[in-house]
């Protein structure tokens, strides 16, 4: 494997991108589906932050994560968390 | 009747709780036409398989119970740059467009009621809706109560109290 010099987030998503293509990931390991699952907890968990700040609105959280207002709802719920931010 | 238009966030309110028999948004079109954009809409198209408030509002706009208006919103307009979502935004450019046809904007989503008031659009969240329908003898008291308790978990909880006091004291001024 070669090594990847991660100066900046666009390095880390550039490899990452790229071993995707190249191993024609069709099966992921559960490595890679244990990663994937944290970057979308992590990034659901910024999101709900702005969110409840009032700083983003729920259509867009949920269209950040790439799922419907009535996913983000069922999700957040699943979740113990408020639905809105009022 | 009251007409007022409903980006996502008040719709699954409505259409999640139930009381007296019955989904609370059954309660609101009894007295309320509902109309929503059409990225609202497709979103209840696409998870109506997968939920039962969903495909409670999907059932709704094919009986033509609520109702689904197209809106354009021109490339680069003001929306843009604030961080809504697609439905929220043409929620609020839907008013703007025929602000004739409606009374009230409903959101319970705190950026897009701001958003929605400094665009001079009667705002509401769906707590207030519920007011406005009792002051208007549309909706009885009871009924009302019981529909702002059916939904209190998704406030907090100052929100829920003041509705209920403003409900009963038909007074929104009221402090104690």
């Amino acid at each position: 494997m070669s090594s990847v010099s991660f100066k900046t987030r666009e390095d880390v998503l550039e490899a990452i991108g790229t071993r995707f293509i190249k191993a024609e990931i069709t099966q992921p390991s559960p490595f890679l589906l244990e990663l994937v699952v944290r970057g979308f907890e992590q990034k659901l968990m910024e999101l709900y932050q702005q969110f409840q700040q009032g700083e983003c609105s729920l259509g867009y959280l949920a269209e950040q994560l790439g799922i419907s207002t009535w996913e983000a709802v069922h999700l957040l719920e699943e979740r113990g968390l408020r639905v809105t931010n009022l | 009747m009251l007409r007022a238009v409903f980006d996502s966030s008040a719709l699954i309110t409505c259409c999640q709780a139930a009381t007296s028999g019955k989904p609370v948004i059954e309660h609101v079109l009894a007295v309320c036409t509902v109309t929503i954009p059409i990225a609202v809409r497709n979103e209840v198209l696409v998870m109506s398989h997968q939920y039962a408030d969903a495909r409670l509002a999907s059932d709704l706009m094919t009986a033509e119970s609520i109702r689904v208006e197209k809106v354009a919103l021109p490339p680069g307009n003001i929306l843009d740059h604030y961080r809504l979502g697609a439905g929220e935004k043409e929620a609020i450019a839907l008013y703007l467009d025929k602000s004739d046809q409606f009374g009230f904007l409903v959101t319970d989503d705190r950026l897009a009621y701001v958003v929605s008031n400094r665009c001079a659009i009667p705002t509401s969240l769906f707590l207030d809706l519920l007011i406005e329908m009792v002051e208007r003898g549309l909706m009885a008291v009871d009924l009302a109560q019981e529909i702002a308790e059916a939904v209190q978990l998704r406030y907090a909880a100052g929100f829920v109290h003041h509705t209920l006091k403003m409900i009963e004291r038909g007074d929104r001024k009221c402090l104690a």
